[in-house]
Protein backbone atom coordinates (compact mmCIF):
# COMPACT_ATOMS: atom_id res chain seq x y z
CA UNK A 1 0.00 0.00 0.00
CA UNK A 2 1.55 3.25 -0.98
CA UNK A 3 2.07 5.76 1.81
CA UNK A 4 3.25 9.37 1.95
CA UNK A 5 4.69 10.24 5.47
CA UNK A 6 5.83 14.24 6.67
CA UNK A 7 9.75 13.65 8.32
CA UNK A 8 10.21 17.38 8.61
CA UNK A 9 8.52 19.81 8.01
CA UNK A 10 9.07 23.71 8.30
CA UNK A 11 7.97 27.11 6.88
CA UNK A 12 10.55 26.84 4.01
CA UNK A 13 11.10 23.16 3.64
CA UNK A 14 9.61 19.69 3.76
CA UNK A 15 10.95 15.92 3.63
CA UNK A 16 8.17 13.34 2.96
CA UNK A 17 8.91 9.50 2.89
CA UNK A 18 7.98 7.91 -0.03
CA UNK A 19 6.69 4.41 0.77
CA UNK A 20 5.67 2.16 -2.42
CA UNK A 21 5.75 4.63 -5.11
CA UNK A 22 8.04 3.22 -8.01
CA UNK A 23 10.89 5.54 -8.58
CA UNK A 24 9.48 7.23 -11.86
CA UNK A 25 6.17 7.93 -10.23
CA UNK A 26 8.45 9.47 -7.54
CA UNK A 27 10.38 11.31 -9.87
CA UNK A 28 7.90 12.80 -11.95
CA UNK A 29 6.32 13.87 -8.61
CA UNK A 30 10.07 15.28 -7.64
CA UNK A 31 10.16 17.37 -10.86
CA UNK A 32 6.88 18.95 -11.02
CA UNK A 33 7.04 19.97 -7.77
CA UNK A 34 10.34 21.75 -9.13
CA UNK A 35 8.20 23.19 -11.64
CA UNK A 36 5.26 22.09 -12.70
CA UNK A 37 3.08 23.95 -10.28
CA UNK A 38 1.56 26.96 -11.21
CA UNK A 39 2.49 30.57 -8.87
CA UNK A 40 1.93 34.02 -9.83
CA UNK A 41 5.24 36.18 -11.06
CA UNK A 42 5.30 39.67 -13.00
CA UNK A 43 5.19 38.88 -16.54
CA UNK A 44 4.59 42.17 -18.18
CA UNK A 45 4.86 45.59 -17.54
CA UNK A 46 4.29 48.97 -18.51
CA UNK A 47 6.65 51.41 -17.88
CA UNK A 48 5.33 54.80 -17.80
CA UNK A 49 8.04 56.63 -16.48
CA UNK A 50 11.94 55.82 -15.65
CA UNK A 51 14.16 58.39 -15.04
CA UNK A 52 16.62 56.30 -13.20
CA UNK A 53 19.88 54.68 -14.11
CA UNK A 54 18.35 51.33 -14.38
CA UNK A 55 17.58 50.65 -18.09
CA UNK A 56 13.58 49.71 -18.36
CA UNK A 57 14.27 45.96 -19.15
CA UNK A 58 16.51 45.77 -16.65
CA UNK A 59 13.78 47.52 -14.03
CA UNK A 60 10.89 44.53 -15.70
CA UNK A 61 13.56 41.71 -15.12
CA UNK A 62 14.14 42.88 -11.63
CA UNK A 63 10.19 42.71 -10.72
CA UNK A 64 10.25 39.72 -12.69
CA UNK A 65 12.47 37.64 -10.21
CA UNK A 66 10.20 39.29 -7.18
CA UNK A 67 8.50 36.55 -5.60
CA UNK A 68 5.00 36.97 -5.24
CA UNK A 69 2.39 34.94 -2.36
CA UNK A 70 -0.02 32.71 -4.55
CA UNK A 71 -2.92 31.21 -3.23
CA UNK A 72 -3.70 27.83 -5.30
CA UNK A 73 -6.98 27.17 -3.25
CA UNK A 74 -8.35 30.07 -4.83
CA UNK A 75 -7.36 28.22 -8.64
CA UNK A 76 -8.57 24.73 -8.14
CA UNK A 77 -8.20 24.35 -12.22
CA UNK A 78 -4.58 26.45 -12.29
CA UNK A 79 -3.22 24.11 -15.19
CA UNK A 80 -6.45 25.44 -17.01
CA UNK A 81 -6.37 28.72 -16.45
CA UNK A 82 -5.84 31.17 -19.82
CA UNK A 83 -3.10 33.12 -18.74
CA UNK A 84 -3.89 35.62 -21.75
CA UNK A 85 -6.67 36.39 -20.41
CA UNK A 86 -6.13 40.06 -18.73
CA UNK A 87 -8.88 38.98 -16.13
CA UNK A 88 -6.35 36.78 -14.65
CA UNK A 89 -4.06 39.07 -14.16
CA UNK A 90 -2.89 41.31 -11.30
CA UNK A 91 -1.65 44.35 -11.43
CA UNK A 92 0.76 45.65 -8.91
CA UNK A 93 1.41 49.50 -9.17
CA UNK A 94 4.82 51.48 -8.57
CA UNK A 95 5.18 54.82 -7.81
CA UNK A 96 8.20 56.47 -6.47
CA UNK A 97 10.55 58.94 -6.99
CA UNK A 98 11.30 62.72 -6.57
CA UNK A 99 12.77 62.96 -3.13
CA UNK A 100 15.18 65.40 -1.97
CA UNK A 101 17.44 62.65 -1.07
CA UNK A 102 18.95 59.32 -2.85
CA UNK A 103 16.52 56.74 -1.95
CA UNK A 104 16.62 52.57 -2.40
CA UNK A 105 12.81 51.86 -4.00
CA UNK A 106 11.73 48.40 -2.37
CA UNK A 107 9.77 45.64 -3.08
CA UNK A 108 7.14 46.55 -0.22
CA UNK A 109 6.40 49.99 -2.33
CA UNK A 110 4.68 47.72 -4.40
CA UNK A 111 0.74 48.18 -4.65
CA UNK A 112 -0.84 45.01 -5.73
CA UNK A 113 -4.98 45.58 -6.15
CA UNK A 114 -5.11 41.92 -4.76
CA UNK A 115 -4.90 41.60 -0.96
CA UNK A 116 -3.14 38.15 -1.20
CA UNK A 117 -0.74 38.27 -3.83
CA UNK A 118 2.49 40.22 -2.48
CA UNK A 119 6.09 40.19 -2.54
CA UNK A 120 7.50 37.28 -0.38
CA UNK A 121 9.65 40.10 1.41
CA UNK A 122 9.45 43.92 1.59
CA UNK A 123 12.74 44.65 2.02
CA UNK A 124 13.72 43.35 -1.78
CA UNK A 125 15.62 46.41 -3.53
CA UNK A 126 14.69 47.06 -7.09
CA UNK A 127 16.14 50.30 -7.71
CA UNK A 128 18.66 53.19 -6.45
CA UNK A 129 16.75 57.12 -7.42
CA UNK A 130 19.05 59.67 -7.19
CA UNK A 131 17.18 63.33 -6.12
CA UNK A 132 15.07 63.96 -9.24
CA UNK A 133 14.96 60.63 -10.77
CA UNK A 134 11.57 58.87 -10.90
CA UNK A 135 10.12 55.45 -12.17
CA UNK A 136 6.39 54.57 -12.79
CA UNK A 137 5.19 51.40 -13.08
CA UNK A 138 2.42 49.35 -13.78
CA UNK A 139 3.20 45.53 -13.56
CA UNK A 140 1.05 42.46 -14.27
CA UNK A 141 1.50 39.56 -12.76
CA UNK A 142 -0.19 36.11 -13.86
CA UNK A 143 0.19 31.99 -13.30
CA UNK A 144 3.04 30.56 -14.85
CA UNK A 145 5.25 27.45 -14.84
CA UNK A 146 8.39 27.24 -14.26
CA UNK A 147 9.17 25.37 -17.27
CA UNK A 148 8.48 28.73 -19.31
CA UNK A 149 10.89 30.48 -17.38
CA UNK A 150 12.61 30.22 -13.83
CA UNK A 151 10.98 33.10 -12.25
CA UNK A 152 7.96 30.79 -11.83
CA UNK A 153 9.87 28.15 -10.29
CA UNK A 154 7.74 27.17 -7.29
CA UNK A 155 11.00 25.06 -5.57
CA UNK A 156 14.29 26.13 -4.94
CA UNK A 157 15.12 22.39 -4.39
CA UNK A 158 13.39 19.43 -5.08
CA UNK A 159 15.51 16.34 -4.11
CA UNK A 160 14.86 12.67 -4.18
CA UNK A 161 16.87 10.31 -1.66
CA UNK A 162 16.67 6.44 -0.83
CA UNK A 163 16.08 6.02 2.53
CA UNK A 164 18.44 4.59 5.12
CA UNK A 165 16.65 1.27 4.78
CA UNK A 166 16.96 1.19 0.75
CA UNK A 167 13.29 0.66 0.20
CA UNK A 168 11.49 4.47 0.50
CA UNK A 169 12.24 7.65 -0.85
CA UNK A 170 12.25 10.47 0.57
CA UNK A 171 11.45 13.65 -1.21
CA UNK A 172 12.78 17.39 0.49
CA UNK A 173 11.16 20.36 -1.35
CA UNK A 174 11.90 23.86 -0.78
CA UNK A 175 10.03 26.48 -1.26
CA UNK A 176 10.84 29.38 -2.90
CA UNK A 177 8.23 30.79 -0.91
CA UNK A 178 5.49 31.55 -3.02
CA UNK A 179 3.10 28.57 -2.00
CA UNK A 180 3.67 26.69 1.43
CA UNK A 181 6.29 23.74 0.83
CA UNK A 182 3.42 21.00 1.70
CA UNK A 183 1.07 22.66 -0.40
CA UNK A 184 3.37 22.49 -3.24
CA UNK A 185 3.23 18.51 -2.30
CA UNK A 186 -0.01 18.19 -2.72
CA UNK A 187 -0.29 20.43 -5.84
CA UNK A 188 2.07 17.94 -7.28
CA UNK A 189 0.11 15.01 -6.64
CA UNK A 190 -3.12 16.63 -7.96
CA UNK A 191 -0.81 18.20 -11.14
CA UNK A 192 0.67 14.33 -12.09
CA UNK A 193 -2.45 12.66 -11.73
CA UNK A 194 -4.16 15.66 -14.38
CA UNK A 195 -0.92 14.78 -16.48
CA UNK A 196 -1.07 11.41 -16.75
CA UNK A 197 -4.96 11.63 -17.25
CA UNK A 198 -4.26 13.85 -20.18
CA UNK A 199 -1.70 11.19 -21.43
CA UNK A 200 -3.88 8.33 -21.35
CA UNK A 201 -6.54 10.20 -23.23
CA UNK A 202 -4.27 10.93 -25.47
CA UNK A 203 -2.71 7.20 -25.94
CA UNK A 204 -6.32 5.89 -25.83
CA UNK A 205 -7.52 8.35 -28.88
CA UNK A 206 -4.13 7.26 -31.23
CA UNK A 207 -4.95 3.49 -29.71
CA UNK A 208 -8.37 3.21 -31.65
CA UNK A 209 -7.39 1.27 -34.78
CA UNK A 210 -9.09 3.93 -38.10
CA UNK A 211 -12.68 1.58 -38.99
CA UNK A 212 -11.43 -0.79 -41.93
CA UNK A 213 -12.54 0.60 -45.43
CA UNK B 1 24.27 47.27 -10.52
CA UNK B 2 22.03 46.28 -8.00
CA UNK B 3 22.08 42.64 -6.01
CA UNK B 4 20.75 40.18 -8.11
CA UNK B 5 16.92 39.51 -6.90
CA UNK B 6 17.84 35.96 -6.36
CA UNK B 7 20.40 33.38 -7.02
CA UNK B 8 21.45 32.25 -10.15
CA UNK B 9 21.78 28.80 -9.35
CA UNK B 10 18.53 27.83 -7.42
CA UNK B 11 16.19 31.06 -7.99
CA UNK B 12 16.44 31.35 -3.79
CA UNK B 13 15.81 34.83 -2.99
CA UNK B 14 18.76 36.46 -1.60
CA UNK B 15 18.06 40.18 -2.32
CA UNK B 16 16.22 40.88 0.98
CA UNK B 17 19.76 40.00 3.34
CA UNK B 18 21.82 41.90 1.18
CA UNK B 19 21.48 45.13 2.97
CA UNK B 20 22.03 43.37 6.38
CA UNK B 21 24.60 41.06 4.97
CA UNK B 22 26.68 44.33 3.62
CA UNK B 23 25.89 46.09 7.24
CA UNK B 24 27.54 43.32 9.48
CA UNK B 25 30.57 42.58 7.51
CA UNK B 26 31.35 46.32 6.99
CA UNK B 27 31.21 46.10 10.95
CA UNK B 28 33.93 43.72 10.90
CA UNK B 29 31.84 40.23 11.13
CA UNK B 30 33.32 37.58 9.25
CA UNK B 31 31.34 37.00 5.76
CA UNK B 32 31.32 33.03 6.29
CA UNK B 33 29.34 33.52 10.08
CA UNK B 34 26.59 35.82 8.60
CA UNK B 35 25.65 33.68 5.80
CA UNK B 36 25.32 31.38 8.07
CA UNK B 37 23.52 33.09 10.77
CA UNK B 38 21.44 34.82 7.74
CA UNK B 39 20.24 31.34 6.90
CA UNK B 40 22.35 30.15 3.08
CA UNK B 41 23.40 26.75 3.60
CA UNK B 42 23.97 26.31 -0.15
CA UNK B 43 27.73 27.58 -1.87
CA UNK B 44 25.43 28.88 -4.91
CA UNK B 45 23.28 31.20 -2.62
CA UNK B 46 26.46 31.97 -0.53
CA UNK B 47 28.65 33.62 -3.52
CA UNK B 48 25.52 35.58 -4.60
CA UNK B 49 25.73 37.57 -1.50
CA UNK B 50 29.87 37.42 -1.13
CA UNK B 51 31.03 38.59 -4.59
CA UNK B 52 28.23 41.45 -5.13
CA UNK B 53 29.17 44.98 -5.91
CA UNK B 54 26.53 47.44 -6.14
CA UNK B 55 27.96 49.55 -8.94
CA UNK B 56 24.71 51.49 -8.89
CA UNK B 57 26.32 53.09 -6.18
CA UNK B 58 29.37 54.48 -7.85
CA UNK B 59 26.57 56.19 -10.35
CA UNK B 60 24.23 57.78 -8.70
CA UNK B 61 26.67 60.29 -6.93
CA UNK B 62 26.73 61.81 -10.31
CA UNK B 63 23.32 62.28 -10.68
CA UNK B 64 23.24 63.51 -7.45
CA UNK B 65 25.60 66.24 -8.49
CA UNK B 66 23.93 66.93 -11.13
CA UNK B 67 20.33 67.86 -10.06
CA UNK B 68 22.33 69.71 -6.87
CA UNK B 69 23.65 72.03 -9.83
CA UNK B 70 20.50 71.97 -10.94
CA UNK B 71 18.65 73.38 -8.12
CA UNK B 72 21.57 75.45 -7.93
CA UNK B 73 21.12 77.13 -11.09
CA UNK B 74 17.10 76.93 -10.54
CA UNK B 75 17.79 79.11 -7.60
CA UNK B 76 19.82 81.93 -9.00
CA UNK B 77 16.64 82.27 -11.90
CA UNK B 78 14.76 82.60 -9.60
Amino acid sequence: MPSLKVVERDERRISVRLKGIPAQYANALRRICLNGVPVFAIDKVDVIDNTSVLADEGLAHRLGLVPLKTDLTEFTDAGKIDVEDPANRIMLTLDSGGDFKTRTVISGDLVSEDSYVKPISDAIPIVQLAPGQKIKVEAYARLGRGTEHAKWNSSNVSVLVDADDGNDQILTVESTGSIPPERIVLAGVAELQSRLDEFGDAISKIAAPPPAA
Amino acid sequence: MLVPVRCFTCGNLVADRFAEYKSRTEGGEESGAVLDSLGFSRYCCRRMLFTSVETIRQIVPFYEAIEMRRREVQSELD
